[in-house]
């Protein structure tokens, strides 16, 4: 029964263009925020001022109204698989890592924590009462499946109910779904009509098991996904993670994913945001975006574009 | 000191008690310590089980019906995880040992088409089929079919074991392995097709049969027979489970040909029937979000939170619960060693 909405999806997804589609997405305004991280040598990169950046939406260059960085709230969604793959030691590592996070959070930033085996459960509300968050996360048990694509679904709609700022998602899982009711794309396209910027930690990714020379390029994987998600599940992650904005990480099941996911946390925390009123673009479908930095050295992570 | 002793009790006498111990367990099996009993079924020789078996086979009166059965159950329990414990790593021997004891308990005592054997065989490849072991279940569904021919439930576990390698979570990193994956996963749908269309003639009910084509035809975006199918289902008002699953996906067929109101109130349906499943409000949530309405989307999210009863989903069923069934089968066959 599943996939069943997978073609309107991939269709939206694939053209990476305005859409046929009549507008189904009602912003409360125009203007747009984009969540831009800088670093060098994976320190983020401090000073830039809106005259720093280059932004195009559509193709045309837009003029930034403003940058905020640092004196942004950040709302924080941790979001753990705890399905039956993830137990034992992995657990317990996964706790450590949610710990550390929390504790690099500021009293402005908000979290919340939201657990997904076959269920998808809301540990804890939005709130800024870090030691409660702590208590949830040691209490935290493994089981069963996994709904990972309904689980990003459920994350994206909790934007809705997330204090003002931006929010991300810090997403750990092993990636592989096996009880969701939603396709992939369903939940993909979910998210890119969102500003959410998710981060994907994705356990031991099994990298070493083929050789380099026959893997797909970047581009055919993603085609590949999009046309047959069935047959090429590990594109979700990346995909989530790079159409969102956010950062890919591969790791194991490891004490190094507590350094991970702090790190992860700490550098997005002075992201910059740069807000936009769109002009010269169609009001409706795909957005593609295009953020850059002038006369400076970095790597610029930011969203592919939004759905509108 | 263990040793001396063990060698100073005669052949013949030791294969007496080896087998008196296998008999102890399964006569406490049989009384309903089935934890303590499949403990000590773990724990045995694997001689001692053999001869044990070997003295129950030789039983010619229908009163060793209900040992035959009771050991046939242990040997299952033990195996398959389908009692305490996990799967044993011999489990396929050992299933053959349990169908040998049930085809035996059926000789002493025919029960018509009820057969021990036909129950027990529809129950392991069910088992088999909720490991997600697609491949192990349609083996054993198939070695069971070249017994009992045109088996309803026999074709439908085949039918799903074969749906569950189509749509199989596989992947490959490379171009190769993905070319395979798609092969075999359009084979293996083929099959799927194959078996559900001849478990749907033969169950008095097929309204499983008719979810997992319907399923199958929306797989190969064959949308209007899928819907066809569904409101055929629907008329004739199925149980509760099969409805909620046959809705959730008219939900997506009517979404994917632009009816986006039909969408909704299809998808409402179903949660009039599983008001708690997770399935049912992520789809209305998803739904109410891409249409623009992302407060009520939330308020969704909010119902799906705020759930008591988080394990009441049929999708969850459909994929994993075939152990239900499967119990179901064995239920009548342990209530009668307990006589």
């Amino acid at each position: 029964l599943k996939t069943a909405t997978t073609i309107v999806i991939a269709l939206l997804l694939v053209a990476d263009a305005p859409s046929a589609q009549p507008p189904a997405f009602r912003a409360g305004t125009d203007a747009v925020s984009v969540d831009v991280s800088v670093t060098r040598g994976g320190v983020p990169v401090p000073g830039l001022t809106r005259d720093d950046f280059e932004l195009t939406d559509s193709n045309v260059a837009q003029g930034i109204d403003d940058v905020s960085v640092g004196t942004v709230p950040l709302n924080l969604l941790l979001a753990l698989d705890v399905s039956g793959s993830i137990n034992g030691a992995q657990l317990a590592y996964l706790k450590q890592a949610a710990h550390a996070v929390v504790n690099r959070l500021r009293p402005i930033d908000h979290v919340a924590l939201m657990t997904f085996s076959n269920v998808v459960r809301r540990e804890v509300d939005w709130s800024t009462n870090t030691p409660t968050v702590h208590e949830v996360i040691d209490k935290i048990t493994g089981s069963w499946r996994t709904s990972l694509y309904d689980a990003l679904s459920i994350a994206t709609s909790m934007r809705a109910g997330a204090p003002s700022g931006r929010m991300h998602v810090l997403l750990v899982s092993d990636g592989y779904d096996t009880t969701s009711w939603l396709s992939p794309l369903v939940a993909l396209s979910q998210l890119r009509r969102s500003d959410l910027v998710v981060h994907v930690v994705r356990l031991s990714f099994p990298t070493d098991r083929v050789n380099p020379s026959d893997l797909l390029a970047a581009r055919e994987r993603r085609q590949l996904f999009l046309s047959e998600p069935a047959v090429a599940p590990a594109e979700f992650l990346p995909m989530v993670a790079e159409d969102s904005g956010g950062e890919l990480v591969d790791t194991g099941n490891d004490p190094g994913l507590e350094g991970i996911c702090a790190r992860l946390v700490e550098s997005y925390r002075f992201s910059y945001v740069l807000s936009y009123a769109p002009a010269g673009v169609a009001p409706h479908g795909w957005h593609p975006l295009t953020v850059s930095v002038k006369n400076h050295r970095g790597n610029v992570i930011a969203r592919r574009g939004y759905d509108r | 000191m263990w040793l001396l002793m063990a060698m100073a009790v005669p052949p013949f006498l030791a294969a007496q008690r080896a087998a008196d111990g296998y008999a102890q367990v399964v006569a406490r099996y049989r009384a309903g310590e089935t934890r303590a009993a499949t403990a000590l079924f773990s724990k045995l020789d694997r001689d001692e089980v053999r001869r044990g078996i070997a003295d129950l086979l030789k039983e010619r009166t229908e009163a060793g019906r209900a040992d035959l059965l009771a050991a046939g159950l242990l040997q299952l329990d033990s195996s398959l995880g389908t009692g305490p414990g996990p799967r044993a790593a011999d489990f396929d021997r050992q299933v053959d040992s349990a169908m040998r004891l049930m085809a035996a308990a059926d000789n002493l005592s025919p029960r018509g088409p009820d057969l021990a054997a036909l129950r027990v065989s529809r129950a392991v490849a069910l088992f088999m089929l909720d490991d997600v072991s697609g491949r192990d279940a349609r083996h054993y569904a198939e070695v069971a079919l070249a017994k009992f021919h045109d088996d309803g439930p026999l074709l439908l576990a085949a039918g799903a074991a074969c749906e569950t390698e189509g749509t199989g979570r596989w992947d490959s990193y490379s171009v190769r392995g993905r070319r395979t994956v798609r092969m075999l996963s359009r084979a293996y749908l083929r099959d799927a097709r194959q078996y559900l269309q001849r478990a749907s003639t033969r169950l008095p009910d097929p309204s499983e049969a008719e979810v997992h084509l319907a399923h199958l035809d929306v797989l190969d975006n064959d949308d209007k027979p899928a819907e066809a199918r569904l409101d055929r289902l629907l008329g004739r008002n199925p149980p509760a489970n099969w409805k909620y699953l046959a809705l959730l996906q008219q939900s997506e067929i009517r979404l994917r040909a632009g009816e986006g109101r039909a969408s909704l109130d299809a998808i409402q349906a179903a949660l009039a029937i599983f008001p708690a499943a997770q399935s049912g409000l992520v789809t209305l949530s998803a739904l109410l979000y891409q249409a623009g309405d992302r407060t009520e989307g939330a308020r969704v999210t909010e119902r799906l939170f705020a759930r008591t009863s988080e394990a009441d989903d049929p999708w969850w069923d459909y994929r994993f619960g075939h152990w239900k069934t499967a119990e179901a089968w064995l239920a009548p066959l342990r209530a009668e060693i307990r006589r």
